[in-house]
């Protein structure tokens, strides 16, 4: 399957091709290399372009993903994995009530400072720190019983990007780009709006392409002032000169690159310029929130002053990526250190009513501007962070990581809204019921996308990768 | 046989104590003579590096390239170790110099240049963490931080030995604070960052957040280990107590970051420098779950016990030889850098592998900044404790290193690619062949200037901020940049000595994976993304780098009295490649070049520019 399907390993016999030629480029004809020259030129609009849509292995659910990434670890026990049986408890140790091998918080164990009530027609179960996604519960279906294998950000970060908790391997989006290409050849395939207070701990491998060629890592992009900087050409340049300097830079690179057949880097940064050149007219539009009604801003909580106003503007330019063919879009909320991110680690409540308001209206808005729009149907959209915070207490009332049991959602894209998949154990310290772990996420990710997690594979030093190693299977009982 | 070997050493390892298995982790075994394999000789051997390579290949048919061309190894050197490109002159002198040492002569030169600490001490700040403001919200600046960037570069100038610039980081003020240098080393432990605007109980634990910056960093940087692991409880991977870690927290708690008048100035005036102002033994406990609440004991201060010698308690011996009022600072010096009874022996190892990382690009243990049991097994052990042990002969003196590999076949092999190989070693972990290097952010900003004839070498000083576009200074959270700066000779500084604000990371730096030095790093990242490519194609600094590289190869081109216009084209194409890529261009080459500017509306300010954006100007040999 990987063979036929992987078109950039097409890519990559074509260079092969060049290089058995038999010798380096000066043995090679010139003659011959410019008649390749409308391909060489732009590589990007050849057949063998590494972003160039593919037919998936069978019929799609979801055509794009919006992966909604709260980073520092949201609290499911505070948040969506209600647990009155923490109040029956409080202040006892977890080890008379669970096995807790493994725990580094020894602290009391602490219910929940909010309310929790049901929502919808599926009786969901959201704290009342949620109002504005409460109303749109019935498009998401819960998964509470998703598990990690690192207390620590990095690792788990790592984890949910990539299915590894180590670093140098291809993110989801990264698979998601290489298995499907893109449908706006102006944009990247694969774009990541980071926090405007840094990015995540671990920064860029988490949308790192690992050995995947670099074609498939994401690009990220500021997400307050001005989102892509050096968009516009410098004045003293025409388009038309532009457009001829990268002809003239292609055909120089092009010749370079005889003596590196194989280089990934070398290939990846020729096609950068080719789409950071059609970028320039594309990009500054699909980011231009300014352009929605007002309506449609306030829908995702983008007034000055309100605590949505930044990732409201991120959600909402989500949406105008997606809807201009954009594969895969993640968003970070949090960034940097302490409580600049869902870190609880001193005050649940101080850390959680933050980030809570910063959020619940922009993804609320989301979902319904989506739907109204008709875009929900064909949208995949995933909500998560790297873990969930313990049950038991630390420091003054915050919760420490927690990666034993916790909570994610995906709504959109070919779910079944309403439905839920997986438990916690009646404190919500280990994933009990219909364990779920993160390869089953990425399975059920690309299986919405029409992919094979078994069969999109990757032949690097001497195995074929796979996003899920060798485990994943796809969450049927969410999937409409 | 191999079998049994293994089931044998697994018997014995069972029945070792649990103290004793943690030693006999590879990178925590002392170093042993390692014999220098001879059977291996042959014509394509230089040194005793290739010897190893090749043993180490042993029967996987990967022999390695053969010399690259002298062009090549030129440049090579000069990126390697100075991070600036051969003139022309310098070029044609080599080609030309006959002598059989001539490429020996060559490294050595570089060696001795002042330009070698810019670039190595730029590797080391990275691993130092080594930012000018405090970071997190409110970012405040460290205008007196900049002495410890120089004292790095002045320290690797002088090639001063490794063990005591090991000494000088964590206690230069106490070993020999008559020492301006010991003094300013120190700054080591105040280049992380500090959480500020904090009180009440917050103060406390930001303070304990500092400790943990300071002993991770001191553990990343010269163990290789992971030690901030162990803060909340111990190491999940390492043999590292949490009691280990908060005997380290124990050196460091009676002290503070502090100004020092310091006599390291331009012409040896007097200058405030940011250094460690350390204070006399503490009550030290340990904190339960790394909470401020929870408070345990009087732990004291102490080093990693599992490198350590059995029996011996090294916070006595600091205590009774030292000063009986200081803080053991020293103690805690002496203990990292004794190859015997302390960690001298993985500090040689993880500085050896630091130095092969940076020629090669990837080191013999590839997690540079983790050799404990989760990061990777190095390639070559042999190879990687015999440069340990030359390190500590040679006086732990890196020059000679730097020669060493330099000179070795191993190192000055072509990057010429191979399909059978590569399908052997797609990783080129047995060396085959040199792998392309990509310049830094640091170092493609240091050549675009140079090509453009604008870059100002003054040495050291007080950091510079050039001009960074108003969109990118408002996206951070206050005014964290001069919005009317206007670039000239002032500004045109080589990057190390750009401010490093950790909230405002120059776009040029950030757009190019520059770490943000929050934490201490070892290898960067090499990103692959359009907005690089927007960045060299449209950013105003490096458009008006393009028209002073304009007028300076069409001045040259003039001097050689062109006949015709069309001569002048292609003296400038000439002119250009010598100044981009330190060669000739081909007859096609100049043909292209002159073809482009002679297009409608094409300029030489345009042809300039897209040289400064090709691969061959971002990848090295």
């Amino acid at each position: 399957m990987s063979i036929d399907f992987n078109r950039a390993s097409r890519l990559i016999s074509r260079r092969d091709l060049l290089s058995n030629a038999g010798c380096g480029f000066g043995s090679l004809a010139l003659a011959g290399l410019m008649a390749d020259q409308q391909l060489l030129a732009d590589p990007m609009s050849g057949p063998d372009s590494p972003l160039s849509p593919r037919q998936p292995h069978f019929s799609a659910r979801a055509k794009r993903v919006i992966f909604l990434f709260m980073y520092g670890g949201p609290s499911h026990v505070d948040l969506f994995d209600h647990k009155p049986a923490l109040k029956k408890y409080e202040g006892k140790n977890v080890s008379e009530v669970v096995d807790n091998k493994g725990a580094r918080s020894s602290g009391g164990l602490f219910p929940s400072p909010y309310e929790f009530s049901r929502h919808g027609q599926s009786g969901h179960w959201v704290s009342d720190r949620y109002p504005h996604l409460s109303r749109m519960i019935d498009r998401t279906a819960m998964l509470r019983g998703v598990y990690g294998h690192s207390i620590s950000h990095a690792p788990a970060l790592f984890e949910l990007n990539t299915g590894m908790i180590r670093t140098g391997f291809p993110s989801v989006g990264s698979w998601v780009t290489y298995g499907l290409g893109s449908d706006n050849r102006d944009l990247p395939g694969f774009v990541v709006l980071y926090d405007y207070r840094g990015g995540p701990i671990g920064g860029s491998p988490n949308w790192g392409s690992g050995f995947l060629p670099g074609a498939f890592q994401g690009t990220p992009v500021r997400s307050k002032g001005t989102p892509i900087l050096n968009l516009n050409r410098p004045d003293s340049l025409a388009y038309s000169q532009q457009r001829e300097m990268l002809d003239y830079a292609g055909k120089l690179n092009r010749r370079h690159m005889t003596g590196y057949p194989s280089d990934n880097a070398l290939e990846a940064r020729i096609q950068s310029f080719e789409l950071a050149y059609r970028m320039q007219s594309a990009a500054p539009e699909a980011l231009d929130i300014s352009q929605e009604k007002e309506s449609t801003r306030n829908l995702y909580g983008i007034e000055n002053g309100n605590p949505g106003e930044y990732f409201g503007s991120q959600c909402l330019m989500a949406r105008r990526l997606v809807e201009r063919g954009v594969r895969f879009v993640q968003l970070y909320s949090g960034g940097g250190h302490g409580d600049n991110n869902w870190d609880a680690h001193g005050s649940i409540v101080g850390n959680h009513d933050k980030h809570c308001a910063a959020t619940d209206q922009p993804i609320a808005g989301l979902l319904q501007d989506l739907e109204q729009r008709g875009l929900l149907d064909e949208t995949l959209v995933v909500w998560g962070g790297e873990f969930g915070r313990t049950p038991q207490k630390q420091g003054g009332n915050g919760r420490d990581h927690h990666p034993f049991g916790f909570t994610m959602w995906m709504a959109g894209g070919g779910i079944k809204g309403g439905t839920s998949y997986g438990e916690t154990d009646e404190i919500g310290y280990h994933a009990a019921v219909d364990r779920t772990s993160v390869h089953d996420i990425h399975a059920t990710i690309l299986h919405l996308m029409g992919i094979d997690h078994k069969a999109l594979t990757y032949h690097f030093s001497g195995r074929d990768f796979r996003l899920t190693d060798v485990a994943g299977k796809v969450i049927d009982r969410v999937l409409a | 046989m191999r079998l049994i070997l293994f089931l044998l050493s697994f018997m014995a390892a069972s029945i070792m104590s649990t103290a004793a298995k943690e030693q006999a982790y590879w990178a925590f075994r002392p170093l042993t003579p390692v014999e220098v394999p001879t059977r291996a000789t042959n014509s394509w051997t230089r040194n005793a590096i290739d010897l190893f390579v090749l043993k180490n290949a042993g029967e996987s048919q990967l022999s390695p390239n053969p010399s690259a061309s002298r062009h090549s190894l030129i440049r090579r050197a000069y990126f390697d170790l100075i991070g600036l490109a051969p003139s022309r002159r310098e070029v044609e002198d080599f080609i030309a110099n006959s002598s059989s040492d001539a490429y020996h002569q060559l490294v050595s030169q570089l060696l001795s240049s002042p330009h070698y600490g810019e670039r190595w001490g730029r590797h080391w700040l990275d691993v130092a963490r080594f930012g000018e403001s405090h970071g997190y919200e409110s970012d405040n600046e460290r205008p007196t931080a900049w002495t410890y960037r120089d004292a790095v570069i002045r320290a690797l100038n002088e090639d001063m030995p490794f063990d005591r610039f090991t000494r000088w980081q964590v206690a230069g003020d106490t070993l020999k604070g008559e020492d301006a240098l010991a003094q300013a080393l120190t700054g080591f432990l105040t280049a992380g960052s500090t959480v500020t605007n904090v009180d009440g109980v917050d103060r406390e634990k930001a303070m304990y957040d500092k400790m943990d910056d300071i002993v991770s960093a001191t553990g990343s940087a010269f163990l290789g280990l992971t030690i901030g692991c162990a803060r909340c409880h111990d190491h999940k991977y390492d043999p590292i107590s949490q009691r280990d870690y908060y005997r380290l927290v124990g050196f460091f708690l009676p002290g503070k970051p502090a100004d020092r008048d310091l006599p390291i100035g331009d012409k040896g005036n007097t200058v405030k420098a940011l250094t460690w102002n350390g204070g006399n033994t503490r009550k030290n406990p340990l904190l339960g779950r790394g909470d401020v609440e929870e408070k345990e004991g009087d732990v004291g201060s102490g080093v990693l016990t599992v490198l350590s010698p059995a029996g011996s308690d090294l916070t006595n011996w600091i205590r009774e030889t030292e000063n009986k009022s200081g803080d053991g600072r020293q103690g805690l010096a002496r203990w990292l850098t004794d190859v015997d009874k302390g960690a001298g022996a993985l500090l040689a190892r993880v500085i050896v592998n630091r130095l092969w990382q940076h020629h090669f690009g990837i080191g013999l243990v590839k997690t540079s900044n983790n050799f404990g049991s989760v990061g990777d097994r190095p390639t070559n052990q042999e190879l990687l404790d015999w440069l340990a042990t030359e390190l500590i002969s040679g006086g732990w003196r890196l020059k000679p290193i730097h020669k060493l590999i330099m000179t070795s076949a191993t190192y000055m092999q072509s990057t010429e690619w191979d399909h059978k190989r590569h399908a052997l070693d797609p990783e080129n972990n047995f060396h085959w062949r040199r792998q392309p290097r990509r310049l830094e952010a640091e170092i493609l900003r240091d050549s675009i200037m140079n090509t453009a004839g604008t870059l100002n070498r003054k040495l050291y000083g007080p950091s510079v901020k050039p001009w960074v576009s108003s969109d990118a200074v408002k996206t951070g959270s206050t005014n964290k940049w001069p919005t009317n700066v206007k670039d000239g000779p002032e500004t045109w500084r080589r990057s190390i000595y750009v401010f490093m604000r950790r909230s405002m990371r120059v776009p040029f730096f950030e757009t190019f994976d520059v770490p943000d030095a929050m934490q201490s790093r070892g290898l960067r990242e090499k990103t692959t993304v359009p907005t690089q490519a927007l960045l060299l194609m449209n950013n105003e600094f490096v458009r008006q780098q393009a028209a002073h590289f304009a007028r300076r190869v069409t001045a040259l081109a003039k001097s050689r009295a062109p006949e015709s216009k069309a001569d002048e084209a292609r003296a400038i194409v000439e002119e250009a490649y010598w100044l981009a890529f330190s060669r000739k261009a081909t007859d096609n080459e100049i043909e292209l070049g002159a073809e482009l500017m002679a297009r409608e509306g094409q300029t030489v300010e345009n042809f300039c520019h897209v040289l400064l954006t090709l691969n061959e100007f971002a990848y090295v040999d």
